[in-house]
C-alpha cells in the first residue's frame, strides 16, 4: 500500500472533523435535521479514514518500508515481526496515529450506539469529538506526520531498530490499554460538555456514560499496573512505580476519574454534586492532555518519554482551550447544576462519597505539584530542583491510608444519615478486626506505616465481607438459598455493588502487596564461575557462564543456583547481559540491555540483574533484591480488573 | 492504475457516504421523547432496578423503615405511570 495514501487519508479526515463541527453548527441555526446525519456520517468517514492511515503504516511497517522516516528509525531487517507492529506506538509519530485510532473506534462506536437516541445532546457530543479529533489530526498532518519520507539522499538498506526495552511482550499490551484508558475519557467529557451546551444539565448524561466511565477506568487501570509489571520486569531496579513524571501522568486522571465513578452515584442516586461531577470529569480530560503533554514536550525527563519535540506548546495551548471554554460553559450553566437536596448529616454515605472525593483530589493535587515542580521552579529560580520518591512517598502515604480507611467506612454508612442502632450493628467486628491485627503487628516489633496498612486492610476485608455475609443472609432467609446459590445471586442480581466491593478487594490486597517494599533487601556481588554470594537466608552460586548469539542481539547468560539455609535447591536463574545490535559496525549504536530473571512466588519475588561481563576473567556482576509480597500487586490489581468487570457486565432484561 | 482506481474509490467512498443525506429530501429530527415505546421500557426497566436495590439495602440495614416506605411506594407509582404509558402506545 502507497504510504502517500496514507497521508492523504490523514488530510481528508481533517477536512471530515472541520465540516462535521460545521454542519452541526449550521443544523443548530436552521434545523435541517439533514445536517444532523451528515455530521454524524462525517464523524464516521473521518474514524473510517484514520483506521485506513493506520493500516498504511502497520503494513509499511510489517513490509520493512525504509523509504518512511518512522519505519527507518524504530524497526530494522532483524526487528521480530510482532516488535514492528508494536512499533506503531514506539515513536512520537506513530503513537500520534495510533491515539486518533482509538479515539475512532471510540468516536465511531458512540455515534453507531447514538444514532437516534439523546438527540439533545448528540449535536455537541460530535463537535467536541471532532475538535479532539480535528486536533490530533492537525498534529498527525502537519507537525508529526508519520508518513514522512526518509531524509536521504541514498537508498536506506537498514533500520535502527527497535529500543530493546521495548521488546517485551508486556510492551505489547500496556500503551494500547493505556490509550484505552487515557482517550476513553474523551467519551464522558463530550457528553459533560455536550450537556453543558443544551442546557439539559439532569443525570441523563451521567446514565449515557457510567458504562463507558467504568470500561474508560477499567482500561486505564490496567494500563497503569501493565506499566508498573514492565517496569518491574525490565528497568531492573526491583520496583514498579517510581513516581516518574510519565508515570504520575497517567496516575493523575485515574485519580480524578476514579473520584468521578464514584461521586456519580451520588448523583444517580440523591441528585446531588452536578457542579462537582462536570469539573471532576473536565479535570480528568483536562489531566488526559496534559499528561500527553509531559510525555511529548520534552520537558520531563523520564524513561517513558518521547524526544523533545515541538509539540509541547500546542498540547499546553489545547490544555488552556479546554479549561478556559470548560470552565466558561460551566460558570454560564451554574444556577441550572444547583441541587435541592443537601447532605443531612456528616454520619451518611453522600458525606462518605464526598471526604472519599476530596482525597482523591487531594491525592492528585499532591501528585501534581510533586511533578511539576521542577519546572516551576526553574521558570522561578532558574534552577531545576527535582522531587524525588521521599517527598511523593511522605505526602501520598498518609492520603492513600485515609482513602483506604473510607473504602471501609462506606459501605456501613448509611444514606442520609447513619442512625446509632445502624452504628453498633456494622462497626464492632470490623474496627474490632483492626484493632486486633494492630496490637499483633506491634507486638511482633513493627511499627508506622506497616502496622496502618495492615491493620487498615483487616479493618475494610472484614467490613466488606460482613456486607457480602448480611446480603447472602437475607437472601437464605427469604428464599431459602444455598450459600454458594445465594452468592452466585446477590451478585449476579446487583452486579454495580458487588462489582464494586470486589474491586474494593483488589485494593486491600494491592496496599498489602505495597506495604511489603519495607521489607526489601539487595545485593551485589562479582562472581566468577563456582563463587557463591548469600542473602536474606539465601545461598547464590554461578553454575556457569555461558554465550549465545540470537538474531538481533549477543547474550552472556548466568546460571545461577539459589538454595535456601537448610541447603536445598529453590530456583536456578538464568539473567542475561545482551548487546543489541552487536553487528553494528559503529559500536555506539550498540545497545546494552540486562534482561532480568525472576523467581516469584506469593510470598517473595528472588529477581536477579545481570549488570555487567568482564569476559576476560570470566566476571558476572550480579544484582540480586529480595521482595517481598510483590505478587500481591499484581494479584489485587486483577482481582480489581475483575470486579470491574463483574460491575460492568450487563443486567439481563427481565419483567 | 490498479491502484491509483483502488486508492480513488477509497477515498470517494467516504464523501459519498458522508454528504448523501444531503442529497436526499428533507427529513425530520428523530424524536426521543420519554413517550416512545422503547424510551418507557428502559425507564421500566430502571425504575425496577432501582426497587430492588432499595430492598436490599433496606434489608442490608442501610435505609430506615419509614424511608424505606415511602421510597418503595414512590418507586411503583411511578412504575404504574409508565406501565400506563406503555399500554397507552400499544
Amino acid at each position: 500500500m502507497t504510504p502517500v495514501a496514507g497521508g492523504y487519508a490523514l488530510n481528508l479526515a481533517l477536512g471530515f472533523s472541520l465540516f462535521s463541527i460545521i454542519s452541526v453548527f449550521w443544523f443548530h441555526y436552521n434545523k435541517d435535521a439533514r445536517l444532523y446525519f451528515t455530521a454524524q456520517r462525517l464523524v464516521l468517514g473521518s474514524c473510517l479514514l484514520v483506521g485506513f492511515a493506520t493500516f498504511v503504516l502497520a503494513a509499511e511497517l510489517i513490509n520493512s518500508n525504509f523509504d518512511i522516516d518512522y519505519v527507518a528509525h524504530y524497526t530494522s531487517l532483524e526487528t521480530p515481526a510482532v516488535y514492528k507492529l508494536t512499533a506503531l506506538w514506539a515513536g512520537q509519530e506513530g503513537s500520534l496515529l495510533f491515539w486518533l485510532f482509538i479515539l475512532s473506534i471510540y468516536a465511531g462506536t458512540v455515534v453507531i450506539q447514538n444514532q437516534r437516541r439523546n438527540v439533545n445532546l448528540m449535536p455537541w457530543v460530535l463537535v467536541v469529538l471532532s475538535v479532539v479529533m480535528g486536533f490530533f489530526l492537525v498534529l498527525t498532518n502537519f507537525v508529526a506526520n508519520p508518513f514522512a519520507p526518509t531524509d536521504a539522499d541514498f537508498q536506506v538498506m537498514n533500520g535502527n531498530g527497535l529500543n530493546p526495552l521495548l521488546q517485551n511482550a508486556t510492551m505489547a499490551i500496556h500503551p494500547p490499554t493505556l490509550y484505552l484508558g487515557y482517550i476513553g475519557f474523551t467519551v464522558p467529557f463530550a457528553f459533560a460538555i455536550a450537556a453543558l451546551i443544551s442546557g439539559d444539565t439532569g443525570s441523563l448524561w451521567i446514565r449515557s456514560v457510567r458504562r463507558w466511565t467504568l470500561v474508560t477506568w477499567m482500561f486505564l487501570s490496567i494500563g497503569i499496573i501493565l506499566g508498573g509489571w514492565w517496569a518491574y520486569q525490565e528497568l531492573g531496579w526491583g520496583g514498579y512505580w517510581a513516581w516518574d513524571p510519565v508515570e504520575n501522568a497517567s496516575f493523575m486522571p485515574w485519580l480524578t476519574g476514579t473520584a468521578f465513578i464514584h461521586s456519580i452515584l451520588i448523583q444517580e442516586k440523591r441528585d446531588m454534586l452536578k457542579t462537582w461531577n462536570m469539573v471532576l470529569i473536565i479535570l480528568t480530560f483536562s489531566l488526559v492532555i496534559f499528561g500527553t503533554f509531559l510525555t511529548r514536550s520534552g520537558v520531563m525527563s523520564s524513561v517513558h518519554s518521547f524526544t523533545a519535540s515541538s509539540l509541547g506548546p500546542l498540547f499546553l495551548g489545547f490544555v488552556f482551550f479546554l479549561l478556559a471554554s470548560s470552565f466558561a460553559l460551566l460558570a454560564w450553566r451554574y444556577s441550572s447544576l444547583k441541587s435541592d437536596s443537601k447532605i443531612q448529616s456528616i454520619s451518611s454515605r453522600e458525606s462518605g462519597f464526598v471526604f472519599n472525593n476530596v482525597l482523591f483530589v487531594v491525592l492528585c493535587f499532591a501528585v501534581f505539584w510533586g511533578t511539576m515542580f521542577p519546572v516551576l521552579t526553574e521558570a522561578v529560580q532558574g534552577t531545576k530542583i527535582t522531587v524525588g520518591p521521599p517527598f511523593f512517598n511522605q505526602i501520598v502515604t498518609p492520603i492513600a491510608l485515609g482513602l483506604l480507611l473510607l473504602t471501609g467506612v462506606g459501605p456501613m454508612l448509611v444514606w442520609r444519615k447513619t442512625s446509632r442502632s445502624s452504628f453498633f450493628r456494622n462497626f464492632p467486628v470490623p474496627v474490632f478486626i483492626g484493632l486486633v491485627t494492630a496490637i499483633i503487628l506491634i507486638i511482633m516489633g513493627y511499627s508506622g506505616s506497616i502496622v496502618m496498612t495492615v491493620s487498615l486492610s483487616g479493618f475494610v476485608a472484614t467490613a466488606i465481607f460482613l456486607e457480602f455475609g448480611r446480603g447472602m443472609n437475607i437472601r437464605r432467609k427469604k428464599l431459602g438459598e444455598s450459600y454458594a446459590s445465594a452468592l452466585m445471586k446477590m451478585i449476579s442480581r446487583n452486579r454495580s455493588r458487588y462489582g464494586g466491593y470486589i474491586a474494593h478487594i483488589g485494593i486491600v490486597v494491592m496496599f498489602l502487596g505495597f506495604a511489603g517494599k519495607v521489607f526489601d533487601q539487595e545485593a551485589e556481588w562479582g562472581l566468577r564461575k563456582g563463587e557463591e554470594g548469600h542473602l536474606a537466608g539465601y545461598r547464590f552460586s554461578l553454575v556457569q557462564l555461558s554465550e549465545a548469539e540470537r538474531p538481533n542481539h549477543y547474550a552472556w547468560i548466568a546460571e545461577i543456583n539459589v538454595e535456601n539455609s537448610e541447603g536445598q535447591k529453590v530456583t536456578t536463574l538464568y539473567p542475561e547481559k545482551r548487546v543489541y545490535f552487536h553487528n553494528n559496525p559503529n559500536p555506539d549504536r550498540r545497545q546494552p540491555h540486562s534482561e532480568l530473571d525472576i523467581h516469584s512466588t506469593l510470598r517473595r519475588d528472588i529477581y536477579s540483574v545481570f549488570s555487567a561481563v568482564d569476559t576476560e576473567s570470566g566476571t558476572a556482576f550480579m544484582k540480586i533484591m529480595i521482595n517481598p509480597l510483590v505478587r500481591l500487586v499484581w494479584i489485587g490489581g486483577m482481582i480489581l480488573v475483575f470486579g470491574t468487570l463483574i460491575a460492568l457486565w450487563p443486567v439481563k432484561q427481565e419483567d | 492504475m490498479l491502484i491509483t482506481i483502488v486508492l480513488f474509490f477509497i477515498f470517494a467512498i467516504p464523501v459519498v457516504f458522508a454528504i448523501q443525506p444531503l442529497l436526499g429530501p428533507a427529513v425530520s429530527m428523530p424524536h426521543e421523547t420519554e413517550h416512545s415505546l422503547d424510551s418507557l421500557k428502559r425507564k421500566k426497566q430502571l425504575l425496577y432496578r432501582q426497587i430492588k436495590e432499595l430492598e436490599l439495602e433496606y434489608g442490608l440495614g442501610l435505609i430506615p423503615e419509614n424511608e424505606f416506605a415511602q421510597l418503595r411506594q414512590e418507586l411503583k407509582m411511578r412504575v404504574s405511570d409508565v406501565m400506563e404509558k406503555m399500554r397507552k402506545h400499544s
